[in-house]
């Protein structure tokens, strides 16, 4: 396979001036998302079907029977696995940090050049501590080891661990081991089910000490030095942490008018706890501990000196290891991991405190963790303060003692504040809005909610404050001291802090009208309440008859939204046969898809609706401007899909980077469909045949049951408005039988009908 | 053979211009107008065929061509010319002035329901089919003149439809037809058979159980 990655510093400098800085400071926008460039990969152009035939082709004709069906299995599975997740959205190529990883390996298999023209490395946009090999030489190291990694060399021993998976066939010989295990070959029969268990954990850790001891070897050939080799560990160790453990400061979202209580924040944090001697008898990988012991064991102290912790460039980690760090702001907040969005953008603003990036991302972060406790699905996105430990602990305790009402206006205020300083943004008054709305519809009892002005004492202690950290403590006048904890003990009564959040908001007559109004239309909802019940019983039964009527003419006549564009996202078609013991068919769910596609194509046609489909079957090596789309796309829906469970209105992460999208492919509509064909197991057939014999003239009656296939085809449609998140048009379906292609096509072209049609 | 009248292609005017005001489906990949060329037919147990006497392996068939046009979402209206002939070869001794063969050409119009079932869009899918047409026969006693006479038959049918390379019909079903009673003609010269006295006569009896069932396939091609 052709590797398509620069292999010098000179082209990874030039892969990085093409692609644009991620940190381009003084744009609008000082962080821009990492994104794939250049020409797309082979492994992600080439079908997994074919990826398959050609592994299944390697496997020896000597081989047992067993162990050949076992790999063939294996090959087939992985090859689809892989693919689905090159396109899950989250994987990267030709970008900045999969550049420099590459540079990385490049160093370290110096000495072995045809090795190293077998390795792929991608970087995959997860915020977990995890790096993983497949059998077919694609490496793939999450964004979230990388930002905890200390030096170069530590990544270069990942790397090095890593490889020797795949040089050793260990995820595929774990694979065959499994079977055997499951199926009680050879030394595993009659083995009890605790017994199985721990034979898979115990496999499963030798390959992964294995890999430790051989991965130590290729490291310890290249000139990367062992000094920083123990830091790898550390890394495993404190994975479930934050990249650096910094006391969240109480001053981090207080204004001169909105102090927080004190009894809001912990005295003393849950310490970090100490790393665990017991031995995980049932875990795939041994104890860190054990890996460290033999690992270190066999690193020789005398190093020679020519070796390093950087052969690439310290600057160059850096970047990438920042870089990775401000990825992990955005996928903690995509994760809907509010809290952990807000602590880690917190730490990055420590360096980097003007950061609109990081900011809007504690913005968002807010207004999410906000929305969620406005619908009463709070614990779906607030942490469980026990399970933390370290100095992030203090922003879960935060945010597990406020208020919805105290939330909404503290996420309120945030928003407002970054949006004084960032006017053109068009992001923040949109959030701003919806938290304005929701505050006052949802948690205001009278117009005097929030106080328009500041108290008298306050207006005097609010300079105190809000100069307290410039103020050395001990130069403080007595009367200044007497007037803050005067201010302190007011802001202790939770209603009283927020009271007087929005003093120098109300001066806005934007505001102040906005709330206005927002008043009126609660004054209005809480009048419409009062109706007497006949009026009340009347209104309602029109909106219900008018809802009955419009749903009529939907089911009768189908929707009809005038729609000229969509572009349809990945359409997708699964092939599942329930008889089978492996009932997916892969293979068979790969052509489906491809003709799929061609089939959208033809209807679209037919209806005189423009489809753009962006589909992993549809790229060329020059479509890596639409592979983003796609990956920013698949994304967006998966935000949504988070979403939709608490029915919470939707901000997305990336609402700007999806904006965008709407401009480019010149319409708001995205489409995300495909079909599931099942081909179900009959039950009692064989007591249909008997019966329908001994009752002989049901014989025909009872072959029929037998012989005919029992077919089943589900169908998906959802039609989302990008610009507002809200599904316009959703087909869900149950085609009581096969998938044949004019089922598909009069299905498809049904859909296409709706959305193009006007009443 | 006597053609409609016009009241009867007026009728029939009427209804194909109804189905083109109020299409407002896309039929299959927006083809609404299908041509099918089928044939019904039954192993000619009871009666003979126009060849040969009754037998499982000789059928009574009937020619029909159709163009089907999509009214909706679950419906359609079509037109359609059948064409058979078939004889009272099987007929008993006391048959032999009954008519020796018999020819039919029908006029017809038919409604088609489709099932309510996802998948299921005209013109693809199960359907249940009424319809109605007129039909000119002839009876050609084995001595003397051929007797003209018009029958009206309603029909009830289930079929469904398959579409093959996105162009191709493919249906198969079955249909009940029923004849009410003839007009025209003033019966076979001479007949003794006993249903010498009944204005359709015998060709009429003969024509009755030769529509009472038959089983359908066709082959066609959506036109646009």
């Amino acid at each position: 396979m052709k590797h398509s990655y620069p292999r010098s510093r000179f082209s990874f400098l030039l892969l990085v001036a093409l692609s644009g800085s991620a940190f381009a400071q003084g744009t609008p926008e000082d962080y821009r998302l990492l994104q794939s460039s250049g020409p797309i990969p082979a492994d992600f152009l080439q079908l997994s079907s074919q990826k398959y035939e050609q592994e299944k082709a390697a496997i020896s004709r000597q081989e047992k029977s067993f162990e050949k069906k076992a790999k063939q299995a294996f090959f087939l599975k992985s090859s689809f696995l892989l693919h689905d997740l090159l396109y899950s959205g989250q994987v990267l190529f030709n970008d900045p940090v999969g550049g420099y990883v590459n540079q990385v390996a490049d160093q370290l298999l110096a000495g072995n050049p045809s090795l190293r023209k077998q390795i792929r490395i991608y970087v995959v946009k997860s915020p977990s501590v995890n790096a993983f090999a497949t059998n077919s030489g694609v490496i793939l190291i999450n964004l979230g080891l990388i930002a905890q990694l200390e030096t170069e060399s530590q990544l270069a021993f990942v790397l090095s661990h890593e490889l020797t998976h795949y040089l050793k066939k260990h995820v595929m010989n774990q694979y065959v081991e499994e079977q055997k295990i499951e199926q009680g070959k050879r030394t595993y029969r009659s083995l009890s089910a605790e017994e199985k268990l721990l034979s898979r954990s115990n496999y499963s850790q030798e390959l992964e000490t294995e890999a430790d001891l051989e991965g130590l070897a290729t490291f310890l050939k290249s000139n990367y030095s062992t000094r920083q080799l123990n830091g790898v560990f550390d890394v495993l160790q404190y994975s479930y942490l934050p990249f650096d453990d910094v006391p969240f400061e109480k001053s981090f979202f207080e204004t001169p008018h909105l102090q927080l209580p004190a009894a809001y924040f912990l005295g003393k944090v849950k310490a970090i706890a100490l790393p665990s001697e017991v031995e995980e008898t049932k875990s795939s990988h041994p104890s860190i501990n054990k890996r460290r012991a033999s690992v270190l064991g066999r690193i020789n102290r005398d190093e020679a000196s020519t070796k390093g912790d950087y052969l690439v460039s310290k600057a160059a980690f850096a970047e990438a290891r920042q870089t990775a760090r401000y990825e992990l702001s955005y996928l903690y907040l995509s994760g809907l991991q509010y809290e952990k969005a807000i602590y880690h953008s917190y730490l990055l603003l420590k360096e980097d405190s003007t950061s609109r990036y990081l900011r809007k991302n504690v913005a968002k972060a807010l207004y999410g963790l906000s929305q969620y406790a406005n619908q009463g699905a709070y614990a779906q996105v607030h942490d469980a303060e026990a399970d933390t430990e370290g100095c992030s602990q203090q922003v879960v305790h935060l945010f597990g003692k406020l208020t919805p009402k105290e939330l909404n206006a503290l996420a309120l205020k945030y928003v407002r504040d970054l949006g004084k300083e960032f006017p053109e943004d068009t992001e923040l008054p949109a959030l701003g809005n919806a938290l304005l709305k929701s505050l006052v519809l949802r948690h205001c009892e009278s117009d005097a909610d929030f106080a328009t002005r500041p108290r008298a004492v306050e207006r005097e202690a609010a300079d105190l404050v809000a100069n307290a950290d410039t103020v050395d403590p001990e130069k403080r006048s007595k009367y200044q001291k007497i007037a803050i904890t005067h201010l302190k003990k007011k802001n202790a009564d939770s209603e009283q802090f927020i009271r007087y959040a929005f003093v120098d908001d109300f001066r806005d007559p934007a505001f102040s009208r906005a709330f206005g109004q927002h008043w009126k239309e609660k004054q209005a909802s809480n009048q419409q309440r009062e109706e007497t019940t006949k009026q009340q019983r009347l209104r309602e039964r029109g909106e219900s008859q008018q809802k009955v009527r419009a749903a009529k003419l939907i089911r009768q006549k189908g929707a009809a939204l005038g729609i000229d564009k969509i572009v349809m996202i990945s359409p997708s078609y699964a092939k599942i046969d329930e008889r089978k013991k492996k009932p997916i068919r892969y293979v068979a769910s790969e052509r489906a898809e491809v003709k799929l596609v061609e089939q959208i194509q033809c209807n679209a046609r037919a209806a005189n609706l423009v489809v753009d489909v962006l589909s992993d079957n549809t790229f060329t090596s020059a479509d890596a401007g639409k592979f983003n789309d796609y990956a920013r796309l698949r994304n967006w829906i998966r935000e949504r899909v988070k979403h939709l469970d608490a029915a919470v209105p939707m901000h997305n992460s990336d609402a700007a980077g999806v904006g965008a999208l709407v401009e480019k492919y010149g319409t708001k509509y995205y489409c995300w469909t495909g079909f599931v064909s099942v081909r179900e197991k009959k039950p009692g057939k064989a007591l249909a045949l008997f019966t329908s014999m001994v009752v002989y003239p049901l014989l025909p009656f009872g072959i029929y049951y037998v012989v005919a296939p029992d077919y089943n085809t589900y169908y998906y449609s959802l039609v989302f408005d990008l610009t507002t998140g809200e599904p316009v048009f959703t087909d869900l379906q149950l085609i009581d039988r096969k998938n044949t292609r004019d089922v598909l096509n009069s299905t498809v072209h049904n859909t296409f009908y709706q959305l193009k049609n006007k009443r | 053979m006597p053609w409609p009248t016009k009241k009867e292609f007026g009728v029939l005017i009427v209804l194909l211009g109804c189905a083109g005001v109020c299409c407002a489906q896309p039929g299959y990949q927006g083809k609404k107008l299908s041509v099918q060329a089928n044939l019904l037919f039954l192993p000619a147990v009871v009666n003979g065929s126009y060849h040969r006497a009754p037998d499982w392996l000789t059928f009574n068939t009937t020619g029909e061509v159709s163009v089907d046009y999509v009214l909706g979402k679950r419906n359609g209206l079509g037109l359609s010319y059948r064409r058979a002939r078939t004889s009272s070869i099987n007929e008993d001794d006391q048959a032999v002035v009954s008519p020796d063969k018999v020819f039919t050409q029908s006029v017809n119009v038919h409604y088609r329901i489709h099932k309510k079932a996802f998948g299921n869009l005209a013109p693809l899918g199960k359907y249940v089919q009424f319809g109605t047409g007129v039909m000119f026969n002839q009876a050609k006693p084995k001595t003397g003149a051929p007797v003209p006479f018009r029958t009206y038959a309603v029909r009830l049918g289930k079929g469904r439809n398959r579409i093959l390379a996105d162009r191709l019909l493919l249906s198969y079903g079955w249909e009940l037809a029923y004849l009410l009673p003839a007009s025209g003609g003033e019966g076979i010269a001479g007949a003794t058979h006993y249903y010498e006295n009944d204005a359709p006569s015998a060709a009429q009896y003969r024509l009755w159980r030769h529509s009472l069932l038959n089983l359908k396939v066709g082959l066609g091609f959506l036109a646009r």
